[in-house]
């Protein structure tokens, strides 16, 4: 028995269309009494996978949405169970309240990812496509769209599976030499073996690339403003997402939890962290906004430390510099540069010693706003290009990683005075990792292999 | 008759290892055996180890079996096989006296107390349709026992073939049992087909032994068992020969004129070529095979010619031979041959070697489907083990794929069910860093010994070597060498970067390039450990980032093999499990998840649905 959930497909607060998606044994039957088609046939009898147009009803029958009605049969559906879309056009508030809606009628709230987890337990997808749909659902703009689709219609393999082949070539040989000493078998040249291991180590190092760059499509940046209070870190949020969402006063402490927001430049998400202002608090509420704030710097990709050019630069100013340079990547900020200035960049470096980078802005004026976005997007995205990006889940990096560094102790292996099996060692840990990440189940391909190959016998 | 604790049925490489191991823990123990002159007959080669095997043979002898023993007392010819390929892979091979062997083997069976030997034909299994009862002889006697190990070998349904001639018999013109697979095929198991050959054995006055290679053995003193001292062998030697086109056109003309030929046995022949004419089909751009002729026995001309194995027929192995470098003349003693025979595909037996259908049915060797003296005694020391286990009420013994070659054995067979005869290699070994041939003592004879089958002298032996091991690591890291013109030169010659300052000598050790017997030359001693301990100390050192790792991931993958599936475990009924895969492991039955996550075909989306169901309340069950 699958009890029913429902969630909101879309994410929230984009597009004109939301859609509210619910699976589990009776969602049919329970919205389809609430929903009142527009063409002849009965809402019960509208056949599974066809769009019907029609109005969604409240409890007293009053229409809450003109909406388009789906339903999908067990099994062959998303999660395998019997699943229902409504697709309504008032946005993100019309979607939420159709969600209510539903959720009075009996379904509960899905929790992150539960449909996924269903579509998986149902058989519907495999670890790699859940891993990969995971990444879908988080994607946020297009080119993480892009990279999740190509995850699933096999991207992996594509990129992988010819690296699979030769190392398995290479562990059939070197395997062969040592189960089976006796046999005449061709010699394998040490120098050839240095540089198609040299070469599959780079083309792991690319993958891995690749699959950087859709994590970073998928899960964005995290970048914290930090600073003194006062400096400008709510303006500064409000003026890169040209929108007044954090408090903005004159107040120093005004901020005292973490407001968190998403700014999408040129294809990255960026979440943009707006803290507390650092400074010995009294009260004990803004003291845990100061430690919260801390934190976040810590956790996060970036640090924008936001400095008041208009103020003198304060021995406070220095001590904070040095404990976010030690957290991480830093990029200083100077605010306020509409304001006389008191200080200038080089002053910064000269008296902090900060090999950081500095830019200089006035967020009160919007003023060097889309040089700091660039700034942001390139550190960013770095030497990585976003070309050829693949989703990748944090296990697949991992077995990226772990392949690169098997490899790596083939080569090392292949100085003088190490041992063949090492080397037999290294290449088959490489061969699991991709086998793993790839979902390839155990099979005798090594033995295969070995025995196809070479003429060995008892 | 009286009623026995334990019955073996075959006394082969594994019938003598289960009957031995049963009789030791002090199980009443019967082997029966067809005939008492071919006890542990080495119907093929006469030899012991080699790459995998040889860890086996360590395995077992670790854990107080006999087969090292047997090797080291019938030893002819002994080496060393990948020395420089590094510790994990480094192994003995011994070529042996096949009656040497078989008369030690006879002996330890004889006066082993509480193991009784009877020559028998068993016909049949007695049960009560949960569980055995007991064998019936062709005299129609009936012996009982709640505990049976069949080690049949080749002898069940064995059937042998020369070219088109086939016939019923056992290996080496032994009388075959065919009596005993159709009972079990009765009683419901599967049983199925395999075969394996064995190649002519000819006469050694007739091979010009001038013109071939020899092969001799090594001059250090080496034994195979932990409880032997090392020996040097002298007097035999390998000599080598190849076949050439004229061989290969032999078996050629053969195969074009006697297209039924490869249709005739119906068991699979294994992905390894053991027949000559496999290897001409299968490779036909290779110009040559090599080929070794091995001693059999002291005061015997017989010669074994190694990687010739045939089903053809005589006159073409005749051909064949006289088309050998050295063999122009040379005389066919025993004709070569392919012998056929039952086997039960092993997804029918637990983990221990007792059959899932028939409870206190232990199977070991060729009948699980492996081919191998030292694959059948690794499995026979096992099941001998496991029968009196059980019999006890006692936990049986199962191996992890970490602990042993016998673990990773056993765990093939029961998950994996191969339908080809089943080798041992190192490469099926993913934790083979930790299992080497100088470490089995210290991994398996502290169980051997809480089994009861490590006697005193073992197990004194085995903490002196753990002492001298200690002792000779703290040596290490406690030795600081200093740099001197004298230190630094042998550093050069050695390949290595000449000292700048001290170091202790177990970071010297670390490097590649450097040698336990490199540093017993920087600073010569009096009393030098033995060589085993050397071996173990220089492995250890060298391998100690690899044997970390190895123990994580060992670690990583314990919880798997932890997370049991109750008995009577609903695979089918597991929801979304693709229907392919439930069929798969109910087929299977694995015992633990781990296990699971092996079966051919399983996905890692099906372990995770397995991990659920078993997660899920209700379902925990420890057996």
């Amino acid at each position: 028995m699958a009890d029913p959930i429902a969630a909101l497909a879309t994410a929230p607060g984009e597009g004109g269309i939301a859609i509210v998606r619910l699976s589990g044994d009776g969602v049919r039957h329970m919205t389809s009494l609430r929903f009142s088609p527009a063409g002849q046939t009965p809402a019960g009898e509208i056949p599974p996978r066809r769009m019907a147009y029609g109005a969604f009803l409240d409890k007293e029958g009053t229409v809450l949405d003109r909406i388009l009605w789906v339903w999908f049969a067990a099994p062959r559906s998303y999660t395998g169970e019997e699943v229902v879309e409504l697709h309504c056009h008032g946005g993100y508030l019309g979607a939420q309240r159709l969600l209510l809606e539903v959720l009075d009628l009996g379904c509960r709230p899905a929790a992150p990812g539960e449909f996924t987890q269903r579509a998986f337990l149902n058989g519907r997808l495999d670890l790699a496509q859940a891993e990969g749909v995971l990444g879908l659902i988080r994607a946020r703009n297009d080119e993480a769209l892009h990279a999740a689709q190509r995850a699933l219609g096999g991207g992996w393999g594509w990129a992988l599976l010819p690296l699979r082949g030769e190392l398995l070539g290479m562990a059939a040989t070197v395997q062969a030499s040592l189960d089976f000493p006796d046999e005449d078998l061709p010699p394998w040249e040490r120098e050839d073996l240095v540089g198609r291991l040299k070469k599959i180590r780079e083309r792991l190092q690319e993958a891995q690339r690749q699959a950087r760059s859709g994590a970073l499509l998928s899960t964005g940046w995290r970048v914290a403003l930090v600073g003194r209070p006062n400096v400008g870190k709510s303006s500064l949020l409000n003026a890169l997402l040209q929108q007044s969402r954090a408090i903005v006063t004159a107040l120093p402490g005004t901020t005292r939890d973490v407001v968190e927001e998403v700014l999408s430049y040129r294809g990255v998400p960026f979440r943009l962290l707006d803290t507390a202002g650092i400074r010995p608090a009294q009260d004990p509420a803004e003291r845990e906004g100061v430690a919260r704030a801390l934190h976040a710097a810590e956790e996060a990709d970036l640090r924008l430390w936001v400095l008041d050019a208009s103020e003198p630069l304060l021995p406070e100013d220095w001590e904070l510099g040095k404990s976010l340079r030690e957290k991480g990547r830093l990029l200083a900020v100077r605010n306020k540069s509409d304001l006389p200035e008191r200080w200038d960049e080089g002053a910064l470096i000269s008296l902090l010693g900060l090999e950081a980078p500095v830019i200089t802005i006035s967020a009160q004026q919007e003023r060097g706003i889309t040089a700091l976005k660039d700034l942001l997007w390139h550190m960013a995205v770095g030497k990585d290009s976003l070309e050829g990006a693949l989703h990748a889940s944090a296990r697949q990096c991992q077995e990226l990683r772990q392949a690169e560094l098997a490899v790596a102790r083939a080569e090392e292996a292949l100085d003088p005075g190490y041992g063949e099996d090492l080397l037999a060692q290294g290449l088959q840990e490489a061969l699991q990792a991709l086998d793993r990440l790839l979902g390839f189940t155990w099979d005798d391909a090594l033995l295969n292999e070995i025995f196809s190959r070479f003429c060995v016998g008892k | 008759m009286e009623k026995y604790d334990v019955i073996v049925v075959g006394g082969g490489h594994a019938g003598c290892e289960a009957a031995l191991a049963a009789a030791r823990m002090g199980a009443f123990t019967l082997l029966i055996n067809l005939n008492p002159d071919n006890v542990a007959l080495m119907a093929c080669n006469p030899a012991v180890g080699g790459p995998a095997k040889g860890h086996l043979v360590r395995e077992v002898d670790a854990l107080g079996g006999e087969q090292a023993r047997a090797a080291d007392a019938s030893t002819l010819h002994l080496r060393w096989l990948n020395t420089s390929k590094g510790a994990a892979v480094r192994t003995l091979r011994a070529q042996c006296d096949l009656r040497r062997y078989h008369v030690h083997m006879k002996n330890a069976l004889e006066s082993c107390p509480s193991l009784e030997t009877f020559q028998g034909h068993v016909e049949a299994l007695e049960s009560d349709g949960q569980g055995v009862r007991g064998v019936r002889l062709r005299t129609g006697e009936v012996i009982a026992s709640s505990r049976v190990v069949l080690t049949p070998g080749t002898y069940l349904g064995g059937k042998v073939f020369l070219g088109m001639i086939s016939f019923s018999s056992g290996p080496l013109g032994q009388v075959s049992a065919p009596e005993l697979g159709d009972d079990l095929r009765r009683k419901g198991f599967e049983v199925g087909r395999l075969k394996t050959g064995t190649p002519p054995r000819i006469h050694g006055d007739s091979v010009d032994w001038g013109s071939l290679v020899a092969q001799e053995s090594a001059r250090e003193p080496l034994s195979f068992s932990f409880n032997n001292p090392g020996r040097v062998y002298d007097g035999y030697a390998c000599y080598l020969t190849r076949t050439n086109a004229e061989t290969h056109a032999a078996v050629q003309s053969y195969m074009e004129e006697n297209s039924r030929f490869f249709g005739l046995i119906e068991g699979p022949g294994p992905r390894y070529c053991p027949f000559i004419e496999d290897r001409v089909v299968r490779f036909p751009d290779r110009e040559g095979h090599q080929i070794f002729l091995e001693p059999v026995a002291e005061g015997s001309k017989e010669i074994y010619m190694q990687n010739f194995s045939t089903g053809l027929p005589l006159e073409v192995q005749r051909r064949m031979l006289h088309s050998l470098p050295g063999c122009e003349r040379a005389r066919i003693l025993r004709p070569a041959y392919a012998i056929e025979y039952d086997y039960l595909p092993a997804n029918q037996l637990l983990p221990w070697l007792e059959t899932k259908l028939l409870k206190g049915l232990f199977c070991a060797g060729q009948i699980n489907g492996t081919s191998g003296y030292e694959e059948a005694a690794a499995q026979g020391l096992l099941a001998g083990i496991n029968a009196v286990r059980t019999l006890r009420g006692e936990e049986p013994v199962v191996l992890g794929r970490h602990e042993g070659y016998i673990g990773v054995l056993v765990d093939d067979l029961v998950t994996r069910a191969p339908r080809e005869p089943y080798r041992m290699l190192t490469s099926r070994c993913e934790h083979r860093l930790l299992l080497r041939h100088d470490n089995a003592d210290r991994r398996l004879t502290p169980l051997g010994r809480s089994l009861g089958l490590v006697g005193d002298g073992a197990w004194e032996g085995f903490l002196r070597r753990e002492r001298s091991c200690e002792e000779e690591r703290r040596r290490l890291r406690e030795w600081r060498i200093l740099p001197s013109p004298g230190v630094n030169d042998l550093l050069r010659a050695a390949g290595t970067t000449p000292l700048e300052g001290a170091v202790s000598g177990e970071e010297l050790l670390r490097r590649p390039e450097v040698t336990f017997d490199l540093l017993e030359r920087l600073a010569p001693r009096e009393d030098p450990p033995e060589g085993g301990v050397r071996a173990r100390v220089e492995a250890e050192v060298k391998y100690a980032g690899y044997i970390e790792r190895q123990e994580a991931s060992v670690a990583r993958l314990s919880r798997m093999e932890e997370m049991r599936f109750p008995e009577g475990f609903d695979f089918q009924g597991v929801r979304g499990l693709l229907a392919e895969s439930a069929e798969k492991l109910s087929r299977c039955r694995p015992h633990t998840l781990g296990q699971a996550g092996r079966v051919a075909g399983v996905t890692p989306a099906d372990l995770q649905l397995l991990w659920v169901a078993l997660a899920r309340p209700g379902h925990r069950n420890d057996r």
